[in-house]
């Protein structure tokens, strides 16, 4: 599904920081994996790279078989939008937008007209949980909600790679808990890859996948099952 | 690929119609520029356009085919002498002169009774009446026939004050004096337009018998002459005409000759320069509107930054985010012309009212109007979208 080979990014500026150096990685189709690592490690760098919204300084990400590195950036946008989801911590819906509306806007990048966009945005907001209130506004939801929302966009288009960067971060421990339960659904139902940045230990800890980064490089990657904690 | 273009061009537009009924009040103040500025040139666009068209219409019904000719001295000191002879034989050169009468004026007061009034008197051949567009209400005219007679036609002004400083109207034999010399009122004329062509307005004006200018001046010599242009001939090649005959027949001197067409020619030419003068206020205030479009949809894009990269992270190709962007300057732009066009026909339509003229709008308001939009909202559009589409999604979604 997703194969990261010597990947390196390095930014330019008044003081040039390497901020992944040599990272390697393989994730399966299916996988579910915690990103963790301390602020600085480049965890949230490598998101944004898998994401196609950065460009690596040297190395191969590899979407699907695809070679992204070759693609033009309208490629880019195209394969974002059909392959991959993001779900964001401040969840980033458009106020004005009504939920439904906002879960149908990557659909408008890909042509749909406006009625059969509704009809799957509707769908996808049942899938979270959230088929009675399509209608309200953001400002009429929870924090919960919203993030329901948001994950209801990253599913809208049918993709096949979800990122998460802190998708819990603004939520309490229990909302947080059923939005993870939410994912761990979502990827039996519908075979999803997750990928999720987290910094909270009890989070991670229920993913069946644990890579923690650190100055810019894969530190562990642990697949085992952690005593004591149910992974759904 | 196309028909999913169109689609998603389409929701596009959507969107940006959306986005700016959410933003309402401060797009309002976004338009205010270009509003100001359309009706600002639509508004001298039709003042121009009718003050134009008033302009000509007075020469339509003085004539077009008029020809004013004044015998200039070459030294200022002495006098250009014209002989009548020479005037009343121009028809029949055929030169392009189809009618001309010989004028001599002097200006003074008459006398009638208790009344003075400031007239002009005009000694003139049969063919002033015609040239003038003069009609005789009653009595008659006076005619080559009368020789030195010492008659009077008098215009409609001044029987009207000479009636209102008597009290009683004037009638056909009544005397009144010019420069000591007693005349007979033997007509009065109809209500005529002043003549600016001819330069001579009737209604203040006694006409006499063309030899009896003798009577009133000592040195009758021929001030103005009118004549009229053939049919279909060029005006300017019969003023050259006109300049070198009377060449060879005076002996000091020349002719002056103005035409009707060149006077309508210098008006169109100073309509030009108003115009340019229009185009120059209309680009000062296109930038000054495009400018305050600019600005607002710079806030925009600054302020919409987490948009713009939810947007790119969801799918949007930089140039949907570019199209957005051009398509709610465009539509700003045309709102604020068509609200300025509306403006500029109303206070156009106000002015040319108030100035007594009949309202014609100006043919070039319209399609300027929605030209203006267009090139406002493509120019000043084209930088906040092109910085909209260059944000980095990464940096964008992180902003706050």
């Amino acid at each position: 599904m997703l194969a990261i080979e010597g990947v390196s990014k390095i930014y330019e500026g008044r003081n040039t920081a390497l901020v992944l150096k040599d990272v390697s990685l393989s994730v399966k189709r299916g996988d579910f994996c915690a990103l963790t690592g301390a602020s600085g490690s480049g965890k949230t760098t490598l998101m944004n790279l898998i994401g196609l919204l950065d460009r690596p300084t040297s190395g191969v990400i590899d979407i699907a078989g695809t070679n992204t590195n070759s693609l033009s950036a309208d490629a880019a946008a195209d394969l974002r939008n059909r392959m991959i989801g993001f779900v964001f911590q401040s969840f980033h819906l458009l106020p004005r937008h009504s939920a439904i509306d906002n879960v149908a806007l990557p659909l408008i990048y890909r042509g749909i007209g406006r009625t059969k966009r509704r009809a799957k945005a509707a769908q996808a907001l049942r899938q979270v949980g959230l088929g009675e209130r399509m209608w309200h506004k953001p400002d009429e939801l929870s924090g919960g909600q919203r993030q329901r929302v948001a994950i209801a966009r990253a599913l809208v288009a049918g993709p096949s790679l979800l990122l998460a960067d802190e998708p819990t971060g603004n939520l309490d421990s229990q909302t947080a808990a059923e939005i993870i339960s939410l994912f761990l659904t979502l990827r039996a139902e519908l075979g999803l890859t997750v990928i999720m940045v987290t910094h909270d230990p009890t989070i991670a800890a229920r993913c069946p996948r644990r890579i923690v980064m650190r100055d810019g490089q894969v530190f562990d990657d642990n697949t085992n099952r952690l005593r004591g904690i149910e992974v759904a | 690929m196309t028909v999913h273009g169109t689609i998603i061009s389409r929701a596009i537009v959507n969107e940006a119609i959306g986005n700016l009924n959410a933003v309402g009040g401060k797009s309002l103040l976004a338009i205010v520029g270009i509003v100001i500025g359309t009706a600002a040139v639509i508004t001298m666009l039709h003042v121009g356009h009718n003050a134009r068209q008033a302009a000509l219409s007075q020469f339509e019904t003085l004539g077009t085919d008029l020809v004013t000719m004044r015998p200039q001295s070459a030294d200022g000191w002495t006098s250009a002498h014209v002989s009548v002879a020479d005037v009343l034989d121009l028809p029949k050169h055929d030169i392009g002169i189809s009618a001309a009468s010989a004028m001599v004026k002097a200006g003074g007061k008459i006398r009638a009774g208790r009344s003075e009034v400031q007239a002009t008197l005009i000694a003139a051949t049969d063919g002033i009446y015609a040239l003038g567009k003069a009609r005789v209400e009653k009595g008659r005219a006076t005619s080559d026939l009368d020789g030195f007679a010492p008659f009077a036609v008098i215009g409609s002004r001044i029987a009207a004050d000479i009636r209102a400083d008597n009290g009683m109207a004037v009638t056909i034999g009544d005397r009144i004096t010019f420069r000591g010399q007693i005349l007979t009122v033997i007509g009065i004329l109809e209500q005529t337009p002043a003549n600016f062509i001819l330069n001579m307005e009737l209604n203040r004006s006694v006409i006499v018998p063309f030899a009896a200018a003798r009577r009133i001046t000592t040195n009758p010599a021929i001030t103005n002459i009118a004549g009229r242009l053939s049919d279909g001939r060029d005006d300017v090649e019969a003023a050259a005409n006109v300049r070198d005959y009377f060449a060879k027949r005076m002996a000091s001197g020349f002719m002056q000759v103005t035409t009707a067409r060149e006077m309508i020619a210098s008006i169109q030419e100073q309509m030009r320069i108003y115009a340019t003068l229009i185009l120059g206020i209309g680009a000062v205030s296109l930038v000054v509107g495009g400018v305050g479009i600019m600005n607002v949809m710079l806030m925009s894009v600054i302020e919409r930054r987490q948009e713009i990269g939810l947007r790119l992270a969801v799918g949007a190709k930089r140039s949907d985010i570019r199209l957005m962007f051009l398509c709610e300057t465009l539509i700003l732009a045309t709102i604020g012309s068509a609200i300025g066009t509306a403006l500029g026909y109303l206070a156009g339509w106000i002015f040319v009212g108030g100035s007594g003229w009949q309202f014609e709008p100006a043919p070039a308001a319209l399609p300027l109007g929605a030209g203006m939009a267009l090139i406002v909202g493509l120019f000043f559009g084209i930088y906040p979208a092109t910085r909209a589409a260059r944000l980095d999604p990464v940096a964008a979604l992180r902003s706050e």
